[in-house]
C-alpha cells in the first residue's frame, strides 16, 4: 500500500533511526481503537504539565511578540513570509504523498512547487493558488496513518503543542526526510526556521482571538485544545467527516 | 493564500469559530430533503450575514442571533446533547430552565465573536444523506484568511428542518460544548441549579 518509494529510497536510508522508529510504530500499530477519538488520555497528567508549560509561553513570549509582529509587518510582507514558509515545505510534502502512493497529491504539490519556483518569485508569491492547485497538506503522521498505523496516545509537545505518539513520530521522521537541505546549499536550516517562526507569529497574530478564547476563555483549556486537534487531524486524515463520528442526539 | 497551507492555524480556530454560518449559493440536488437542509443552511447564513451587517450594538445583536438560532436550530436538543448523561438526571424543571439558559449562553458566547465574520463567505461543497438526516459540507471563506470546512449537521426529527450541529474543521461544536458544560458542571459540585446560574451569569 506504501508504495515504492524509488528514487527516495537512497535518501530514506541515509537515515536509519528513522527507519528503526517507524519499524517501532508499525508493529505497535494494531487495528482495534482508530475510532475513538475522545478515547482515553493515558499521559493526562504528564500533558497538562506541557500544557500549562506551552501556556506559560504563549502568554509571556509568543502572544506579544505576535502583537508587535502584526503592528510592524504590512501585510504584504507577512503574505510573503507566509508563503515562503509554505513553499520550502512543499518537498517535504511530496515526499509523503509519494510515500503514501497519493500520486494525484504528488502531481499537486510537483506543480505547486514548480509553478511558484517559476512564476512565484521563487515561492515568495502564490500564483498556485490563483490557479487552484490542489494544496492539501501532509506530513509523515499522516503518511503512518496510511500505512495503518494507528494514531496512539495524545501527546502535548512542549513548544509544538497538540500532537499524538503517531504524529510526533511523523514530526521527527520529517525532520529527517526533508529533501530541502540537499536542494539549497548552506545554512538552509537557519532561513528555513527563521521564516518558520515568523510565519508562527504572523499566524498567531491573524487568529489572536481565536486562540485567546480557545487558550484563555475555555473552562479546561487542555480539553479544549486536545479534543480540537484530535477532531480536526481525524477529519484532515479521512479528508471529510466519516459517518460514524457524527453525532446523533436524537438516537440517545 | 494557500488553501491547506495553515492547519495549525485552521486547527486553533476551530474550536473558538462554532458558530460560523454564511452566505452561499446552492446547488441544486437530487432529493427534496437534501435540497430542503441546503436551503435551511443558506437561509441561516444569510440571516447572520444581515445581522452583521447591520452593525447593531452588541446586545441587540445578542438578541437577534438568539431569535435567528430558535428559528434556525434545534436548541432543546443541543441543550439536552450538551449535558449528556446528567440530562437524566435533571427533573422537568431542571430541564426547562438549563435549556433556556443555554439557549442564551450560546447566543452570547457566539455573538460576540459575529464581527469577524464580516466580508465571509460560504460555498456549498457537497451534501450527503447520512443516518442522522442531511450533512451539508461547506467551505468557508474570510477576506485574507485561509478558507476552512464547515459542516452541519440538519434533522427534521424535531418536527421541521433544524440545524443541530455544526463542525469546524471537523470540530464538533456539540462535542466542544458538552466538555464546556462538563467541567462547569464539576465546578457548580454536580448541581445542576448551580449551572443553570453559573450559565445565566457568565
Amino acid at each position: 500500500m506504501a508504495g515504492n518509494p524509488g528514487a527516495h529510497s537512497s535518501r530514506l536510508r541515509a537515515h536509519p533511526a528513522a527507519i528503526v522508529l517507524v519499524s517501532a510504530i508499525l508493529l505497535s500499530a494494531h487495528p482495534a481503537c482508530g475510532a475513538d477519538i475522545r478515547g482515553d488520555d493515558p499521559f493526562e497528567s504528564f500533558n497538562r504539565d506541557v500544557h500549562d508549560f506551552n501556556k506559560g509561553i504563549d502568554r509571556n513570549i509568543l502572544r506579544p511578540s505576535s502583537r508587535i509582529y502584526g503592528r510592524v509587518v504590512p501585510e504584504p510582507i507577512d503574505r510573503v513570509v507566509s508563503n515562503f514558509a509554505d513553499h520550502m515545505r512543499l518537498p517535504l510534502r511530496g515526499v509523503n504523498n509519494v510515500l503514501q502512493a497519493d500520486w494525484s497529491g504528488a502531481f499537486a504539490t510537483a506543480g505547486r512547487f514548480s509553478v511558484n519556483t517559476l512564476f512565484g518569485v521563487g515561492g515568495v508569491l502564490d500564483p498556485a493558488s490563483a490557479m487552484n492547485i490542489d494544496d492539501a497538506e501532509t506530513d509523515f503522521g499522516a503518511t503512518l496513518h496510511a500505512w495503518g498505523a494507528d494514531r496512539g496516545a495524545y501527546v502535548e509537545l512542549p513548544f509544538f503543542g497538540p500532537s499524538s505518539v503517531r504524529d510526533a513520530t511523523g514530526r521527527f521522521v520529517d525532520f529527517f526526510i526533508d529533501p530541502m537541505p540537499r536542494l539549497l546549499p548552506g545554512r538552509y536550516d537557519v532561513y528555513r526556521y527563521s521564516f518558520s517562526a515568523l510565519d508562527r507569529l504572523g499566524d498567531r497574530d491573524e487568529l489572536g482571538d481565536f486562540i485567546d478564547s480557545m487558550l484563555y476563555d475555555s473552562k479546561d483549556s487542555y480539553a479544549a485544545v486536545r479534543d480540537a486537534y484530535l477532531q480536526s487531524r481525524r477529519r484532515q486524515l479521512n479528508r471529510g467527516l466519516l459517518e460514524e463520528d457524527l453525532e446523533d442526539p436524537y438516537a440517545e | 493564500m494557500p488553501n491547506d497551507a495553515k492547519p495549525t492555524r485552521r486547527r486553533l480556530i476551530a474550536c473558538a469559530f462554532a458558530a460560523a454560518l454564511l452566505g452561499l449559493p446552492a446547488t441544486a440536488t437530487a432529493t427534496p430533503a437534501r435540497a430542503d437542509a441546503e436551503r435551511l443552511v443558506l437561509d441561516a447564513s444569510n440571516e447572520i450575514l444581515a445581522i452583521i451587517g447591520d452593525d447593531d450594538p452588541e446586545p441587540v445583536m445578542i438578541r437577534r442571533f438568539n431569535e435567528m438560532l430558535e428559528s434556525f436550530a434545534d436548541v432543546p436538543i443541543i441543550a439536552r446533547s450538551s449535558l449528556g448523561v446528567d440530562w437524566r438526571a435533571a427533573t422537568p424543571e431542571q430541564r426547562a430552565a438549563y435549556t433556556r439558559a443555554f439557549g442564551r449562553y450560546l447566543s452570547r458566547k457566539y455573538g460576540k465573536r459575529f464581527r469577524e465574520f464580516i466580508g465571509a463567505s460560504v460555498e456549498v461543497i457537497r451534501t450527503r444523506s447520512v443516518k442522522s438526516g442531511v450533512l451539508v459540507e461547506s467551505r468557508m471563506t474570510l477576506a485574507g484568511r485561509s478558507p476552512f470546512a464547515v459542516d452541519w449537521q440538519v434533522s427534521d426529527k424535531s418536527g421541521r428542518n433544524r440545524i443541530f450541529n455544526l463542525y469546524i474543521e471537523g470540530v464538533s461544536l456539540l462535542a466542544s460544548e458538552r466538555q464546556e458544560v462538563r467541567t462547569m458542571l464539576d465546578q457548580a459540585g454536580g448541581d445542576i441549579d448551580r449551572l443553570i446560574e453559573d450559565l445565566n451569569s457568565s
